[in-house]
């Protein structure tokens, strides 16, 4: 582990086109590249020596070695992006075992950092930052309110039906309820009531249509919700 | 009741930072390197029989509270190599080890299991006549009970486990529902980045508050580098203390260290150390290989919501076959399909949709653990052609039961045939046997490196959890399991780390 290392300006390069190569660029978020870059760099920094050394080393390989594999003579960084792709693509399905982990390797870091992103998650209906939230504030309720005169002997549930009426515990519905009853206690004890967080998945994905692929139906779903 | 356990185990934790400036001469009876299952569980039980115990961890420690939704920031700050971890073999598995105070309780699921029966007996059989399943029953209550292992609360399963639960119902298969270390888990699914609502019991939420209580210690950021072994028994261990506050190598002087940094980590220091040669160190290493499956349903799943595992499918454990759903967040559900750019991006728009199980199969063969040369660490495992045959079935059965659900998709781990579109499908697989190349597996289940055992001439530490070979050091973690267990191993860590534990202090006096 080192922590303040990092990457050569050739790395960068080449992780930035890599992470939009593999990354979902097409929902525009700003500056997703760099966000990925400085997550897979934070993460490198945790590797031992040698692997941090055959990391960088194999991003070498990808920005350069095109010519020595004869898949291409352009460095991986002046790629356009279905090209990088595509490259990416032969690399990860390479007869050679270390090239295969390079190229695998690399697709799982980014789309770690990628689709971890707040606005990533969001747009492709995961608003986890909100439901965390909401859970937070859920089980406050419950360890406050119901904990500390039911706590049943294990292996029995702490919250069953007969606590409440017949909804989910996972329901919006059931969160605001519980909060609701809780309201006066919550005030007196954090002084937090929140009752205004969303949690409703805005899918950009018609339930009709699951099955729908194509880039025009996803274009004419994203305008419906622009509009 | 929580918050108080919380404040009490983060006022008390040492950080090299109560050094800074000093020259740290730490001693006492009994050394724990490691406060995961097996440390924690050991370190609390000798603290409560009235020894000195320094825990010492080698990652921060963290409270629920600050556990952020960052999921690749969170996987940097408290898993081993930024949880960028692989075993070699014909096709590399993926693994994650917790660094952190809790270690992989932290990212686990939470799933508690007692070792089976037919395990236990097998076990006793081989001469471990302490590990029969009535001498360990009373361990596993008291376990179950300190971790709070409880079935879900009503509701909070979420659809990713209900679709996986009405597919076996279909089936007719036998379904078991999952105990859990948790006290009202309100289904937030960030088991694996670690719990911020505080409701899996891990273990600085049990058996470190429990250590502390009872006068140990807990050092955190310290790494164990060698054992220190004078004339065949233990004396101290050489500390690295670490990030954020630069590198200061001290001596820890115990009568007794135990190790406990998993079924990796503890061979790899052992190994290191040079203290003793055995051949079964670092051998005998088996991981409960995993594959990933995936299917699309047209009613969201949205697998976020609802816990991380509620039920597993147990009708083919006889077979070694284990079938459980398991809630992901969306940048791991991305990882699901061999999948890049564009191509990815339209994929993951059905990301709501999409629901994710894996299929464990019980290792038929075992790896290797060794330290190499320039501080490689050399972790192979292959995937033996009878496993391979194995994960074939557990995919065709799984892929059965998400049909059975109304499933319209399903994706395989295998790059032969990555997608299934129809039941009549499924045979597929068995006329075209997806190699072990061509298969992505992962695992969370790493036992076995130090086994235990009757004579010296079989393992590594005897049934007191004692080294054959040096005095006074002991080990307690998923690495003494004498043989792969078929199921989440997190109580057997601990009702064997208890056990040890006892022999310890019984062995002081």
């Amino acid at each position: 582990m080192n922590p303040n290392f990092q990457f050569s300006m050739l790395n960068r390069r080449t992780l930035l086109a890599v992470s939009r190569a593999i990354g979902p660029i097409e929902v525009g978020v700003e500056a997703l590249d760099i966000y990925v870059l400085e997550q897979i760099e934070s993460q490198v920094r945790q590797f031992p020596r040698l692997h941090r050394l055959g990391f960088c080393l194999g991003l070498y390989f990808i920005e350069l070695g095109g010519f020595i594999g004869g898949w291409g003579l352009l460095p991986f960084s002046l790629l356009k992006r279905d090209r990088a792709t595509k490259r990416l693509y032969r690399l990860l399905h390479s007869r050679l075992t270390p090239i295969r982990l390079l190229a695998n390797g690399l697709r799982v870091l980014v789309c770690l950092s990628a689709y971890g992103h707040t606005e990533v998650e969001r747009w492709f209906g995961f608003e986890r930052r909100a439901w965390r939230k909401q859970r937070i504030a859920t089980r406050q309720v419950l360890m406050d309110k119901i904990s500390p005169q039911k706590i049943t002997p294990v292996p029995e549930p702490l919250y069953t039906l007969n606590d409440q009426k017949q909804h989910e515990l996972l329901s919006w519905e059931s969160h605001q309820e519980l909060v609701r009853a809780a309201l006066p206690t919550l005030i007196e004890k954090h002084q937090t009531p929140d009752l205004s967080i969303s949690n409703e998945i805005e899918s950009p994905f018609n339930v009709e249509d699951f099955t729908a692929t194509t880039s025009e139906t996803h274009v004419k779903l994203d305008q419906d919700k622009a509009e | 009741m929580q918050r108080n356990i919380e404040s009490a185990v983060h006022g008390e934790v040492l950080t090299p930072l109560d050094f800074k400036g000093k020259d740290p001469r730490l001693s006492c009876d009994v050394l724990v390197i490691g406060s995961g299952a097996g440390g924690a569980t050991v370190a609390a039980t000798a603290a409560e029989n009235g020894k000195k115990v320094l825990l010492i961890e080698e990652g921060p420690a963290y409270k629920s509270s600050e556990y952020s939704a960052n999921f690749s920031g969170m996987t940097s700050e408290i898993m081993r190599n930024g949880g960028a971890t692989v075993i070699l073999g014909r096709s590399p598995i993926a693994y994650l080890e917790g660094k952190v105070l809790g270690g992989s309780t932290v990212l686990n699921g939470g799933m508690c299991w007692r070792t089976p029966t037919e395990v236990l007996e097998e076990w006793e059989a081989r001469g471990l006549e302490h590990l029969s399943p009535q001498k360990l029953d009373p361990y596993f209550d008291l376990v179950e009970e300190v971790i709070q292992a409880r079935y879900q609360n009503v509701g909070s399963e979420g659809e990713n486990n209900q679709v996986f639960r009405r597919g076996a119902e279909a089936m007719g298969w036998r379904l078991q529902r999952n105990k859990r270390n948790q006290v009202h888990c309100v289904g937030t699914n960030d088991c694996v980045s670690g719990c911020p609502t505080g409701a899996k019991q891990s273990t600085p939420l049990t058996w470190v508050p429990r250590l502390l209580k009872a006068g140990g210690q807990v050092l955190c950021y310290a790494s164990a580098q060698k054992i220190i072994v004078k004339q065949q028994r233990v004396t101290g261990v050489k500390v690295r203390l670490r990030k954020p506050f630069g590198h200061q190598d001290i001596i820890i002087k115990a009568n007794k260290v135990v190790v406990a940094c998993g079924a990796v980590q503890t061979p790899l220091l052992l190994q290191r150390s040079k203290i003793f040669k055995n051949p079964h160190l670092g051998q005998h290493f088996t991981v409960h290989p995993n594959a990933k499956v995936a299917a699309l349903f047209d009613h969201p799943v949205d697998s976020m919501k609802g816990v991380h595992q509620a039920w597993q499918c147990t009708e083919f454990q006889e077979d070694g076959i284990l079938m459980a759903p398991g809630g992901v967040p969306l940048s791991v559900i991305a990882q699901c399909f061999p999948l890049m750019g564009a191509e990815l991006t339209e994929q993951m728009r059905l990301a709501p949709y999409i629901a994710t199980a894996g299929v464990l199969v019980d290792d038929s063969r075992s790896g290797t653990v060794k330290a190499g040369p320039f501080g490689i660490d050399l972790i192979k495992y292959d995937i033996s052609d009878y496993d391979q045959e194995r994960f074939i079935r557990g995919v065709q059965r799984l892929a059965q039961i998400y049909f059975a659900a109304g499933a319209r998709k399903v994706y395989t781990p295998f790059t032969e045939i990555p997608t299934l579109d129809h039941p009549e499908q499924i045979q597929r697989l068995a006329n075209v046997l997806p190699k072990v190349e061509h298969t992505e597996y992962f695992t969370a289940h790493l036992m076995g490196t130090c086994r235990m055992s009757a004579t010296h001439s079989e393992g590594v530490v005897k049934p007191s959890g004692e080294s054959w070979d040096v005095q006074g050091l002991y080990v307690a973690d998923a690495s003494v399991m004498p043989g792969t267990i078929g199921v989440n191993p997190q109580v057997t860590i601990m009702a064997l780390a208890r056990l040890i534990g006892e022999a310890l202090v019984e062995n002081t006096h």
